[in-house]
């Protein structure tokens, strides 16, 4: 990775859970459950997108009870900047469900570096190179 | 600008107090007793609910993953790796 000048940067490196790595979690991923528990004693965030806690929550209902109650996650709006971007992704081909995730995950000012994002499905990532992906085993 | 300065602007901007702009900030920033009952709540949902046997090692091992995060070591495709 490229060197960060952590002097310039606005909040703290983090990462965004796609959908599948949302439903990993609900099947009880050790990786992401030590990750969630660490966070919450530091106050630090680990978010997801409106679209992938609605196509998570589709495959498993029951998941929104659970991501609801684990405070460290917050879950990025499908506000119109990224509604307007993920719809481009959606329009080039992106499945819906990861469009979000590429939207928000991109450097912008409030994430100079990018989120990273966390899922089961590397390969879905891989026409968008701008976006950091952890494959989570 | 000073730090007084930059409050005082903040806060004529939102009408609001400089004493009420403190408290705010304030109150959305979570004390060490706070962030202390709040990972009991979260490792306690996470045992009812994902991981019964999470224990102070997973928590453990939660830090090093953090850290991994922040320095830059987490293994990654694609961004800046690239």
């Amino acid at each position: 990775m490229s060197e960060i000048d952590d002097s310039t940067r606005i909040y703290p490196q983090t990462v965004l859970l796609d959908s599948s790595a949302l439903l990993a979690l609900g099947a009880g991923n050790q990786w992401l459950s030590r990750l969630l528990g660490a966070a919450a004693g530091r106050d630090l965030k680990v978010f997801t997108t409106a679209l992938c806690l609605t196509a998570a929550v589709a495959e498993r209902p029951l998941l929104a009870d659970h991501i609801g109650g684990l405070a460290p996650i917050a879950v990025l709006d499908l506000t119109y900047s990224s509604a307007s971007v993920s719809g481009t992704l959606i329009a080039n081909g992106i499945n819906w469900r990861h469009a979000q995730a590429v939207a928000d995950a991109r450097p912008s000012l409030e994430w100079p570096d990018g989120l990273t994002i966390v899922t089961t499905e590397p390969q879905a990532y891989t026409a968008h190179k701008e976006v950091r992906v952890h494959h989570l085993n | 600008m000073q730090v007084r300065d930059r409050l005082a602007v903040l806060a004529a901007e939102r009408d609001m107090t400089m004493r009420d702009l403190l408290k705010q900030l304030a109150d959305a920033t979570p004390t060490q007793a706070e962030l202390q009952q709040r990972q009991a709540e979260t490792v306690a949902f996470i045992r009812v609910h994902l991981v019964p046997g999470f224990n102070d090692e997973d928590l453990a091992a939660g830090e090093e993953i953090w850290e991994s995060i922040h320095s830059g070591t987490l293994p990654v495709i694609g961004g800046s790796a690239a």
